[in-house]
Protein backbone atom coordinates (compact mmCIF):
# COMPACT_ATOMS: atom_id res chain seq x y z
CA UNK A 1 0.00 0.00 0.00
CA UNK A 2 1.09 3.51 -0.84
CA UNK A 3 2.43 5.41 2.11
CA UNK A 4 0.19 8.24 3.25
CA UNK A 5 2.90 10.89 3.42
CA UNK A 6 6.09 11.32 1.46
CA UNK A 7 9.28 13.11 2.36
CA UNK A 8 9.53 16.43 0.57
CA UNK A 9 11.25 19.76 0.57
CA UNK A 10 8.81 22.61 0.87
CA UNK A 11 9.04 25.61 -1.46
CA UNK A 12 11.06 27.23 1.33
CA UNK A 13 13.51 24.29 1.36
CA UNK A 14 12.23 22.86 4.67
CA UNK A 15 12.42 19.09 4.86
CA UNK A 16 9.09 17.59 5.89
CA UNK A 17 6.23 15.36 4.89
CA UNK A 18 3.30 15.97 2.56
CA UNK A 19 0.38 13.98 1.22
CA UNK A 20 1.04 15.30 -2.30
CA UNK A 21 3.50 17.26 -4.36
CA UNK A 22 2.22 19.38 -7.26
CA UNK A 23 3.57 16.72 -9.62
CA UNK A 24 1.54 14.00 -7.85
CA UNK A 25 -1.60 16.06 -8.17
CA UNK A 26 -1.06 16.69 -11.88
CA UNK A 27 -0.41 12.98 -12.42
CA UNK A 28 -3.65 12.10 -10.64
CA UNK A 29 -5.79 14.20 -12.99
CA UNK A 30 -8.61 12.01 -14.26
CA UNK A 31 -7.57 9.15 -11.97
CA UNK A 32 -8.63 10.22 -8.52
CA UNK A 33 -11.36 12.40 -7.12
CA UNK A 34 -9.74 14.85 -4.76
CA UNK A 35 -11.17 17.07 -2.03
CA UNK A 36 -10.27 20.61 -0.97
CA UNK A 37 -11.57 22.49 2.06
CA UNK A 38 -11.30 26.14 3.01
CA UNK A 39 -10.31 26.33 6.69
CA UNK A 40 -10.10 29.37 8.96
CA UNK A 41 -8.82 27.89 12.23
CA UNK A 42 -6.17 25.41 13.39
CA UNK A 43 -8.96 23.19 14.74
CA UNK A 44 -10.53 22.89 11.30
CA UNK A 45 -7.11 22.32 9.71
CA UNK A 46 -6.21 19.55 12.18
CA UNK A 47 -9.58 17.87 11.62
CA UNK A 48 -9.13 18.07 7.85
CA UNK A 49 -5.73 16.40 8.05
CA UNK A 50 -7.07 13.64 10.32
CA UNK A 51 -9.99 13.10 7.94
CA UNK A 52 -7.58 12.73 4.98
CA UNK A 53 -8.87 15.73 3.12
CA UNK A 54 -6.50 16.06 0.15
CA UNK A 55 -6.04 19.80 -0.09
CA UNK A 56 -6.65 22.69 2.25
CA UNK A 57 -6.83 26.36 1.48
CA UNK A 58 -6.83 29.36 3.80
CA UNK A 59 -6.18 33.10 4.01
CA UNK A 60 -3.14 34.82 5.43
CA UNK A 61 -4.80 35.66 8.77
CA UNK A 62 -4.01 32.49 10.77
CA UNK A 63 -1.70 30.81 8.30
CA UNK A 64 1.09 30.02 10.74
CA UNK A 65 -1.15 28.22 13.24
CA UNK A 66 -2.99 26.44 10.44
CA UNK A 67 0.22 25.20 8.86
CA UNK A 68 1.33 23.87 12.26
CA UNK A 69 -2.02 22.16 12.84
CA UNK A 70 -1.93 20.38 9.47
CA UNK A 71 1.75 20.19 8.59
CA UNK A 72 1.42 17.34 6.10
CA UNK A 73 -1.49 18.41 3.96
CA UNK A 74 -0.99 20.27 0.67
CA UNK A 75 -1.82 23.84 1.66
CA UNK A 76 -2.77 26.73 -0.59
CA UNK A 77 -3.02 30.27 0.71
CA UNK A 78 -4.95 33.11 -0.88
CA UNK A 79 -3.62 36.66 -1.24
CA UNK A 80 -6.05 39.54 -1.72
CA UNK A 81 -5.16 41.69 -4.70
CA UNK A 82 -6.36 44.89 -3.02
CA UNK A 83 -3.54 44.70 -0.51
CA UNK A 84 -0.80 44.69 -3.16
CA UNK A 85 -0.59 47.44 -5.70
CA UNK A 86 2.42 46.13 -7.60
CA UNK A 87 3.81 42.86 -8.83
CA UNK A 88 6.84 43.38 -6.62
CA UNK A 89 4.67 43.79 -3.55
CA UNK A 90 2.58 40.73 -4.32
CA UNK A 91 5.71 38.69 -5.03
CA UNK A 92 7.17 39.72 -1.71
CA UNK A 93 3.99 38.55 0.03
CA UNK A 94 4.17 35.23 -1.84
CA UNK A 95 7.73 34.72 -0.63
CA UNK A 96 6.65 35.48 2.93
CA UNK A 97 3.93 32.83 2.72
CA UNK A 98 6.34 30.35 1.19
CA UNK A 99 8.62 30.86 4.17
CA UNK A 100 5.66 30.00 6.38
CA UNK A 101 5.32 26.67 4.59
CA UNK A 102 2.60 27.03 1.96
CA UNK A 103 2.64 24.65 -1.00
CA UNK A 104 0.72 26.85 -3.41
CA UNK A 105 -0.80 30.32 -3.74
CA UNK A 106 -4.37 31.19 -4.75
CA UNK A 107 -4.45 34.15 -7.16
CA UNK A 108 -8.09 35.06 -6.81
CA UNK A 109 -8.82 38.23 -8.86
CA UNK A 110 -5.17 39.19 -9.42
CA UNK A 111 -3.99 41.19 -12.39
CA UNK A 112 -3.11 38.54 -14.98
CA UNK A 113 0.34 40.12 -15.44
CA UNK A 114 1.02 39.70 -11.72
CA UNK A 115 0.08 36.02 -11.96
CA UNK A 116 2.52 35.59 -14.83
CA UNK A 117 5.26 37.45 -12.97
CA UNK A 118 4.95 35.23 -9.87
CA UNK A 119 4.63 32.09 -11.97
CA UNK A 120 8.02 32.83 -13.52
CA UNK A 121 9.51 32.09 -10.10
CA UNK A 122 7.98 28.59 -10.40
CA UNK A 123 5.63 29.25 -7.51
CA UNK A 124 2.69 26.83 -7.84
CA UNK A 125 -0.40 28.90 -8.46
CA UNK A 126 -4.10 28.24 -8.45
CA UNK A 127 -6.47 30.54 -10.39
CA UNK A 128 -10.18 31.22 -10.14
CA UNK A 129 -12.83 31.46 -12.89
CA UNK A 130 -16.61 31.41 -13.30
CA UNK A 131 -18.39 33.21 -10.50
CA UNK A 132 -15.63 35.12 -8.70
CA UNK A 133 -17.17 37.11 -5.83
CA UNK A 134 -14.77 40.06 -6.11
CA UNK A 135 -15.41 40.32 -9.84
CA UNK A 136 -19.11 39.56 -9.78
CA UNK A 137 -20.20 43.06 -10.75
CA UNK A 138 -18.83 42.13 -14.22
CA UNK A 139 -20.87 38.94 -14.39
CA UNK A 140 -24.12 40.41 -13.11
CA UNK A 141 -24.15 39.63 -9.39
CA UNK A 142 -24.44 36.48 -7.34
CA UNK A 143 -25.46 33.97 -9.98
CA UNK A 144 -24.03 31.17 -12.11
CA UNK A 145 -21.68 32.07 -14.94
CA UNK A 146 -21.39 30.11 -18.19
CA UNK A 147 -24.99 29.33 -19.04
CA UNK A 148 -24.65 30.96 -22.47
CA UNK A 149 -22.22 30.13 -25.22
CA UNK A 150 -20.56 33.54 -24.92
CA UNK A 151 -19.93 33.16 -21.20
CA UNK A 152 -18.74 29.57 -21.62
CA UNK A 153 -16.22 30.66 -24.26
CA UNK A 154 -14.94 33.36 -21.93
CA UNK A 155 -14.41 30.82 -19.15
CA UNK A 156 -12.62 28.58 -21.61
CA UNK A 157 -10.35 31.43 -22.72
CA UNK A 158 -9.52 32.37 -19.11
CA UNK A 159 -8.66 28.78 -18.27
CA UNK A 160 -6.44 28.50 -21.33
CA UNK A 161 -4.63 31.65 -20.31
CA UNK A 162 -4.02 30.42 -16.73
CA UNK A 163 -2.81 27.13 -18.15
CA UNK A 164 -0.40 28.91 -20.48
CA UNK A 165 0.96 30.94 -17.56
CA UNK A 166 1.68 27.69 -15.73
CA UNK A 167 -0.96 27.46 -13.00
CA UNK A 168 -1.40 23.92 -11.70
CA UNK A 169 -5.07 24.32 -10.85
CA UNK A 170 -8.10 26.50 -11.28
CA UNK A 171 -11.07 26.94 -9.01
CA UNK A 172 -14.24 26.87 -11.11
CA UNK A 173 -17.17 28.38 -9.27
CA UNK A 174 -20.87 28.09 -10.13
CA UNK A 175 -20.46 27.00 -13.74
CA UNK A 176 -22.91 24.53 -15.35
CA UNK A 177 -21.74 20.97 -14.71
CA UNK A 178 -21.74 20.08 -18.43
CA UNK A 179 -19.52 23.03 -19.31
CA UNK A 180 -16.92 22.13 -16.69
CA UNK A 181 -17.10 18.49 -17.85
CA UNK A 182 -16.11 19.54 -21.37
CA UNK A 183 -13.39 21.94 -20.28
CA UNK A 184 -11.93 19.59 -17.69
CA UNK A 185 -11.25 17.03 -20.42
CA UNK A 186 -9.08 19.38 -22.43
CA UNK A 187 -7.04 21.26 -19.83
CA UNK A 188 -4.00 19.82 -18.10
CA UNK A 189 -4.76 21.89 -15.01
CA UNK A 190 -6.70 20.34 -12.18
CA UNK A 191 -10.18 21.79 -12.11
CA UNK A 192 -11.48 22.53 -8.64
CA UNK A 193 -15.27 22.57 -8.61
CA UNK A 194 -17.36 24.54 -6.23
CA UNK A 195 -20.93 24.38 -7.42
CA UNK A 196 -19.73 23.33 -10.88
CA UNK A 197 -20.73 19.69 -10.80
CA UNK A 198 -19.04 16.38 -10.26
CA UNK A 199 -16.69 16.41 -13.26
CA UNK A 200 -14.11 18.66 -11.67
CA UNK A 201 -10.90 16.92 -10.60
CA UNK A 202 -11.34 18.32 -7.12
CA UNK A 203 -14.46 19.02 -5.06
CA UNK A 204 -14.10 22.14 -2.98
CA UNK A 205 -16.21 23.30 -0.02
CA UNK A 206 -15.85 25.68 2.91
CA UNK A 207 -15.35 23.99 6.29
CA UNK A 208 -18.04 26.21 7.78
CA UNK A 209 -20.56 24.93 5.23
CA UNK A 210 -19.59 21.28 5.74
CA UNK B 1 -33.38 48.44 42.67
CA UNK B 2 -29.94 49.63 41.62
CA UNK B 3 -29.43 49.73 37.88
CA UNK B 4 -26.95 47.20 36.56
CA UNK B 5 -24.94 49.66 34.49
CA UNK B 6 -24.20 53.33 34.96
CA UNK B 7 -23.32 55.98 32.44
CA UNK B 8 -19.61 56.80 32.54
CA UNK B 9 -16.81 58.41 30.66
CA UNK B 10 -14.01 55.94 30.16
CA UNK B 11 -10.42 57.00 30.84
CA UNK B 12 -10.05 57.84 27.16
CA UNK B 13 -13.15 60.04 27.32
CA UNK B 14 -15.53 57.68 25.52
CA UNK B 15 -19.09 57.89 26.74
CA UNK B 16 -20.48 54.48 27.63
CA UNK B 17 -21.82 52.22 30.36
CA UNK B 18 -20.00 50.30 33.08
CA UNK B 19 -20.95 48.03 35.97
CA UNK B 20 -18.49 49.86 38.26
CA UNK B 21 -16.22 52.87 38.43
CA UNK B 22 -13.02 52.60 40.46
CA UNK B 23 -14.69 54.71 43.15
CA UNK B 24 -17.59 52.22 43.38
CA UNK B 25 -15.21 49.31 43.78
CA UNK B 26 -13.19 51.05 46.49
CA UNK B 27 -16.36 52.00 48.39
CA UNK B 28 -17.64 48.43 48.30
CA UNK B 29 -14.57 47.10 50.13
CA UNK B 30 -15.80 44.91 52.97
CA UNK B 31 -19.41 45.21 51.75
CA UNK B 32 -19.45 43.04 48.69
CA UNK B 33 -17.70 39.91 47.44
CA UNK B 34 -16.41 40.59 43.95
CA UNK B 35 -15.50 38.16 41.22
CA UNK B 36 -12.75 38.67 38.68
CA UNK B 37 -12.11 36.39 35.70
CA UNK B 38 -9.17 36.39 33.33
CA UNK B 39 -10.39 35.99 29.77
CA UNK B 40 -8.41 35.39 26.59
CA UNK B 41 -11.02 35.70 23.88
CA UNK B 42 -14.19 37.53 22.93
CA UNK B 43 -16.48 34.54 23.61
CA UNK B 44 -15.25 34.23 27.20
CA UNK B 45 -15.58 37.99 27.71
CA UNK B 46 -19.14 38.08 26.38
CA UNK B 47 -20.09 35.08 28.55
CA UNK B 48 -18.57 36.73 31.63
CA UNK B 49 -20.55 39.93 31.07
CA UNK B 50 -23.77 37.95 30.54
CA UNK B 51 -23.04 36.08 33.76
CA UNK B 52 -22.55 39.39 35.65
CA UNK B 53 -18.94 38.69 36.57
CA UNK B 54 -17.80 41.92 38.28
CA UNK B 55 -14.29 42.41 36.91
CA UNK B 56 -12.41 41.16 33.88
CA UNK B 57 -8.70 40.87 33.34
CA UNK B 58 -6.95 40.28 30.02
CA UNK B 59 -3.76 40.92 28.09
CA UNK B 60 -2.89 43.74 25.67
CA UNK B 61 -2.59 41.48 22.59
CA UNK B 62 -4.45 41.71 19.30
CA UNK B 63 -7.53 40.07 20.86
CA UNK B 64 -8.00 42.95 23.29
CA UNK B 65 -10.11 45.20 21.08
CA UNK B 66 -12.47 42.28 20.35
CA UNK B 67 -12.64 41.42 24.04
CA UNK B 68 -13.48 45.02 24.95
CA UNK B 69 -16.28 45.06 22.35
CA UNK B 70 -17.61 41.71 23.51
CA UNK B 71 -17.87 42.90 27.14
CA UNK B 72 -18.29 46.62 26.67
CA UNK B 73 -19.84 47.33 30.07
CA UNK B 74 -17.68 45.33 32.45
CA UNK B 75 -14.82 46.90 34.41
CA UNK B 76 -11.79 45.65 32.55
CA UNK B 77 -8.17 45.55 33.62
CA UNK B 78 -5.45 44.96 31.05
CA UNK B 79 -1.94 43.74 31.74
CA UNK B 80 0.98 45.84 30.54
CA UNK B 81 4.03 43.56 30.54
CA UNK B 82 7.20 45.24 31.77
CA UNK B 83 9.49 42.99 29.72
CA UNK B 84 8.27 44.38 26.40
CA UNK B 85 8.22 47.92 27.80
CA UNK B 86 11.58 48.28 29.48
CA UNK B 87 11.49 51.90 30.63
CA UNK B 88 9.17 54.18 32.55
CA UNK B 89 8.49 56.07 29.36
CA UNK B 90 7.74 53.00 27.23
CA UNK B 91 5.56 51.44 29.92
CA UNK B 92 3.60 54.67 30.20
CA UNK B 93 3.24 54.87 26.43
CA UNK B 94 1.94 51.31 26.29
CA UNK B 95 -0.41 52.12 29.19
CA UNK B 96 -1.84 55.03 27.18
CA UNK B 97 -2.29 52.78 24.14
CA UNK B 98 -4.22 50.27 26.19
CA UNK B 99 -6.34 53.04 27.68
CA UNK B 100 -7.12 54.33 24.19
CA UNK B 101 -8.29 50.83 23.33
CA UNK B 102 -10.77 51.00 26.22
CA UNK B 103 -9.18 49.62 29.38
CA UNK B 104 -10.63 50.78 32.72
CA UNK B 105 -7.55 49.81 34.68
CA UNK B 106 -4.09 48.36 34.16
CA UNK B 107 -2.40 45.35 35.69
CA UNK B 108 1.14 46.39 36.63
CA UNK B 109 2.55 42.99 37.38
CA UNK B 110 6.21 43.04 38.37
CA UNK B 111 6.49 46.71 37.61
CA UNK B 112 9.11 48.83 39.17
CA UNK B 113 7.40 50.76 42.03
CA UNK B 114 8.65 54.08 40.63
CA UNK B 115 6.89 53.43 37.35
CA UNK B 116 3.66 52.74 39.21
CA UNK B 117 4.00 56.01 41.13
CA UNK B 118 4.62 57.73 37.81
CA UNK B 119 1.44 56.20 36.37
CA UNK B 120 -0.50 57.39 39.43
CA UNK B 121 0.50 60.98 38.63
CA UNK B 122 -1.68 60.59 35.53
CA UNK B 123 -4.52 59.33 37.76
CA UNK B 124 -4.61 56.03 35.91
CA UNK B 125 -6.24 53.20 37.87
CA UNK B 126 -4.14 50.10 38.22
CA UNK B 127 -3.82 46.94 40.24
CA UNK B 128 -0.69 44.98 41.02
CA UNK B 129 0.35 41.55 42.26
CA UNK B 130 1.92 40.06 45.41
CA UNK B 131 2.53 36.67 47.00
CA UNK B 132 3.49 33.95 44.57
CA UNK B 133 4.34 35.73 41.31
CA UNK B 134 5.12 33.24 38.52
CA UNK B 135 7.89 35.41 37.06
CA UNK B 136 9.59 35.72 40.43
CA UNK B 137 9.50 32.01 41.16
CA UNK B 138 13.27 31.77 41.17
CA UNK B 139 13.52 34.18 44.15
CA UNK B 140 11.32 32.03 46.37
CA UNK B 141 12.69 28.68 45.32
CA UNK B 142 9.99 27.33 43.04
CA UNK B 143 6.24 27.12 42.58
CA UNK B 144 4.91 27.31 46.13
CA UNK B 145 2.75 29.31 48.47
CA UNK B 146 4.18 32.50 49.92
CA UNK B 147 3.77 33.81 53.46
CA UNK B 148 3.76 30.66 55.57
CA UNK B 149 6.40 31.97 57.97
CA UNK B 150 6.16 35.14 60.03
CA UNK B 151 9.10 36.60 58.09
CA UNK B 152 7.50 36.00 54.73
CA UNK B 153 4.15 37.26 55.96
CA UNK B 154 5.87 40.46 57.07
CA UNK B 155 7.53 40.79 53.67
CA UNK B 156 4.12 40.34 52.07
CA UNK B 157 2.62 43.00 54.31
CA UNK B 158 5.39 45.42 53.33
CA UNK B 159 4.91 44.64 49.62
CA UNK B 160 1.21 45.40 49.94
CA UNK B 161 1.85 48.62 51.82
CA UNK B 162 4.44 49.70 49.22
CA UNK B 163 1.93 49.11 46.45
CA UNK B 164 -0.81 50.87 48.40
CA UNK B 165 1.52 53.88 48.60
CA UNK B 166 1.93 54.00 44.82
CA UNK B 167 -1.78 54.76 44.43
CA UNK B 168 -3.00 51.36 43.20
CA UNK B 169 -6.68 50.50 43.76
CA UNK B 170 -6.32 46.73 43.89
CA UNK B 171 -3.88 43.92 44.55
CA UNK B 172 -3.90 40.35 43.32
CA UNK B 173 -2.75 38.12 46.17
CA UNK B 174 -1.63 34.72 44.96
CA UNK B 175 -1.11 31.54 47.01
CA UNK B 176 -0.94 33.14 50.43
CA UNK B 177 -2.28 31.37 53.58
CA UNK B 178 -5.83 32.54 54.06
CA UNK B 179 -5.34 33.61 57.71
CA UNK B 180 -2.51 35.91 56.65
CA UNK B 181 -4.56 37.57 53.94
CA UNK B 182 -7.51 37.85 56.34
CA UNK B 183 -5.31 39.84 58.75
CA UNK B 184 -3.68 42.03 56.10
CA UNK B 185 -7.00 42.69 54.38
CA UNK B 186 -8.22 44.57 57.44
CA UNK B 187 -5.18 46.85 57.37
CA UNK B 188 -5.07 47.93 53.72
CA UNK B 189 -7.34 50.19 51.73
CA UNK B 190 -6.49 48.16 48.62
CA UNK B 191 -9.12 45.83 47.17
CA UNK B 192 -7.53 42.43 47.71
CA UNK B 193 -8.04 40.00 44.88
CA UNK B 194 -7.41 36.44 45.96
CA UNK B 195 -6.25 33.62 43.79
CA UNK B 196 -5.58 30.70 46.06
CA UNK B 197 -5.43 32.99 49.13
CA UNK B 198 -8.71 32.16 50.82
CA UNK B 199 -12.12 33.70 51.19
CA UNK B 200 -11.38 36.76 53.33
CA UNK B 201 -10.31 38.75 50.26
CA UNK B 202 -12.53 41.39 48.66
CA UNK B 203 -12.48 39.66 45.27
CA UNK B 204 -12.10 36.09 44.10
CA UNK B 205 -10.07 35.69 40.94
CA UNK B 206 -9.88 32.70 38.58
CA UNK B 207 -8.82 32.04 35.00
CA UNK B 208 -11.68 31.42 32.59
CA UNK B 209 -9.87 28.35 31.26
CA UNK B 210 -9.82 26.83 34.78
CA UNK B 211 -13.48 27.64 35.45
CA UNK B 212 -14.37 26.13 32.07
CA UNK B 213 -12.21 23.04 32.52
CA UNK B 214 -9.83 23.59 29.65
CA UNK B 215 -6.53 24.23 31.42
CA UNK B 216 -3.42 23.89 29.31
CA UNK B 217 -1.35 22.97 32.36
CA UNK B 218 -1.88 20.62 35.28
CA UNK B 219 -5.04 21.78 37.05
CA UNK B 220 -4.11 24.08 39.94
CA UNK B 221 -5.30 23.16 43.44
CA UNK B 222 -6.68 26.62 44.16
CA UNK B 223 -8.95 26.61 41.12
CA UNK B 224 -12.32 25.02 40.57
CA UNK B 225 -13.87 23.60 37.41
CA UNK B 226 -17.47 24.54 36.78
CA UNK B 227 -17.68 22.95 33.32
CA UNK B 228 -15.87 20.39 31.20
CA UNK B 229 -14.86 22.25 28.06
CA UNK B 230 -12.01 19.84 27.37
CA UNK B 231 -14.61 17.17 26.72
CA UNK B 232 -16.94 19.53 24.84
CA UNK B 233 -14.11 20.68 22.58
CA UNK B 234 -12.96 17.11 22.03
CA UNK B 235 -16.47 16.09 21.05
CA UNK B 236 -16.68 19.09 18.74
CA UNK B 237 -13.42 18.15 17.07
CA UNK B 238 -14.62 14.55 16.61
CA UNK B 239 -17.73 15.92 14.91
CA UNK B 240 -15.55 18.05 12.62
CA UNK B 241 -13.41 15.09 11.63
CA UNK B 242 -16.49 12.96 10.99
CA UNK B 243 -18.09 15.61 8.80
CA UNK B 244 -14.88 16.02 6.76
CA UNK B 245 -14.58 12.24 6.41
CA UNK B 246 -18.14 12.02 5.10
CA UNK B 247 -17.41 14.75 2.56
CA UNK B 248 -14.29 12.86 1.43
CA UNK B 249 -16.14 9.58 1.10
CA UNK B 250 -19.10 11.04 -0.79
CA UNK B 251 -16.78 12.70 -3.30
CA UNK B 252 -14.83 9.46 -3.88
CA UNK B 253 -18.08 7.54 -4.38
CA UNK B 254 -19.44 10.21 -6.70
CA UNK B 255 -22.36 10.86 -4.38
CA UNK B 256 -21.42 14.53 -4.00
CA UNK B 257 -22.16 16.79 -5.76
CA UNK B 258 -25.56 15.54 -6.87
CA UNK B 259 -27.79 17.20 -9.48
CA UNK B 260 -29.28 19.20 -6.65
CA UNK B 261 -25.88 20.83 -5.93
CA UNK B 262 -25.12 21.52 -9.61
CA UNK B 263 -26.06 24.02 -12.29
CA UNK B 264 -27.62 22.99 -15.60
CA UNK B 265 -27.87 24.84 -18.92
CA UNK B 266 -29.94 24.60 -22.07
CA UNK B 267 -29.05 21.77 -24.45
CA UNK B 268 -28.68 24.21 -27.35
CA UNK B 269 -25.99 26.25 -25.53
CA UNK B 270 -24.09 23.10 -24.61
CA UNK B 271 -24.18 21.82 -28.21
CA UNK B 272 -22.85 25.14 -29.47
CA UNK B 273 -20.06 25.09 -26.91
CA UNK B 274 -19.06 21.57 -27.94
CA UNK B 275 -18.97 22.74 -31.57
CA UNK B 276 -16.78 25.65 -30.53
CA UNK B 277 -14.35 23.32 -28.73
CA UNK B 278 -14.17 21.03 -31.75
CA UNK B 279 -13.23 23.98 -33.94
CA UNK B 280 -10.57 24.95 -31.38
CA UNK B 281 -8.97 21.53 -31.73
CA UNK B 282 -8.66 22.12 -35.49
CA UNK B 283 -7.04 25.51 -35.04
CA UNK B 284 -4.76 24.51 -32.09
Amino acid sequence: MKKKYKKVYSLAHEAGYRNYTVRDLLDLKGKKKLTQINVVSPEEAAAAELADIDLIITGVERLKEIREAAPKTFLTCGIKYTEHESKESITKKCFELIELGVDSIHTNSWNINFIKYVSDFNVPLQGHVGFVPMKSTWTGGVKPVGKTLKEAIKIYAEIRELEKIGCWAVEVECVPADILAEISKITQMLTISIGSGSKGDVQFLFAEDI
Amino acid sequence: MKKKYKRVFSINNDLGYRNYTVRDIIQLKGKKKFTQVRVTNAEEAAAAEEASIDLLLTGPGPEFSKIRKAAAKTFMTVGVPFIQNPSKREATKKAFEVIEAGADSLMCQNWNLDWMKHLSKFRIPFQSHVGFIPRRTTWIGGIRSFGKTANEALELYRDIKDIENTGAWGIEVELVPQNILAEINKMTSLITISIGSGNAADAQFLFAEDILGQSQIQFPRHAKKYANFDKLMNDLQKERINAFKKFNSEVRKNKFPSKKNSISLEKKELMNFKKFLNNQKVTD
